[in-house]
């Protein structure tokens, strides 16, 4: 184990014992992160405290199960991921077919070659909007699809991590990326043209 | 041979970790002939660090944390 696992274990000890000192420093080390996270997946501040609460709630109540094999800010956002899930009733499935696919497919000839390359946007990366303007174009990907993006790309975790935790396969999972990336793509390519 | 659809796809879909090695060499093989394609590798990457920046820089209220501590401890 290494040393930063053997820290969590002892942490996770002494939360068992109710430790309050221990506590406060565990949600001011995850709390803010979990809190962001929330925000993102589209519910209002009232709904993200609840949220928040509820997530360290069943945190507290599991840590006999927590092993430390994974860690404690994945364990979190685990238990964060399936009370979203629980509160959102009507999750919209994802579908077979979605129109990104085919504004994907029309960038390319039938020989599988580019015939409308991607756009010159290094101003607009540049830029100082640009964290706005990714931010505007998360909004309007479909839900899963951004569950998926911000767990790679923002918390950084393994395929396997992020198949266990959404409930996917890792077909499912390569499916959800492209789609997410590349309705991020043309959005922010939408808004580099028209600033030209 | 690879072709630029494809690469692009293994890229955007993530799966270029788990693919066999002789892939893995001829996308990189592909994105050091192909501008276009390595234009489009660049981008998801710059996606990635927009969406990291963004994040941080979301604003949480400031008293959340001690009201959450207060009633996690009731």
């Amino acid at each position: 184990m290494t040393e930063a696992a053997h820290r969590e274990v002892e942490i996770v000890a002494l939360l068992r014992e109710r430790d309050p000192s221990t506590l406060d420093a565990v949600v001011r080390e995850h709390a803010r992160h979990l809190y962001k996270m929330s925000r993102v997946l589209g519910f209002n501040d009232r709904e993200t405290e609840d949220l928040v609460q509820d997530t360290f709630a069943v945190f507290l109540q599991t840590l006999d199960r927590f092993e430390g094999r994974s860690q404690i800010r994945t364990w979190l956002i685990g238990i964060l991921y399936r009370k979203a899930q629980e509160r959102r009733r009507e999750q919209s499935r994802e579908k077979k077919s979605d129109p990104i696919d085919t504004v994907f497919e029309s960038h390319f000839d039938q020989n599988g070659r580019w015939q409308k390359p991607p756009e010159d946007l290094e101003r607009l990366f540049a830029s100082q909007e640009i964290g706005a303007l990714i931010s505007e174009c998360l909004g309007d990907v479909p839900l899963q699809q951004r569950e998926a993006f911000l767990l790679r790309e923002v918390e950084g975790l393994e395929t396997k991590e992020i198949c266990k935790i959404l409930n996917l396969t890792v077909t499912h999972f390569g499916a959800l990326m492209h789609r997410a990336r590349n309705r991020l793509r043309e959005c922010l390519a939408a808004k580099g043209v028209v600033r030209r | 041979m690879l072709r630029c659809r494809e690469v692009s796809e293994l890229l955007s879909r993530d799966e270029l970790g788990g693919a066999p090695r002789w892939t893995r060499l001829a996308v990189k093989v592909h994105l050091a002939m192909c501008r276009h394609c390595s234009r489009f590798a660049r981008q998801l990457a710059q996606i990635r660090a927009a969406a990291i920046g963004s994040f941080a820089q979301n604003e949480v209220n400031a008293e959340f944390e001690s009201r959450l501590v207060q009633r996690l401890q009731r």
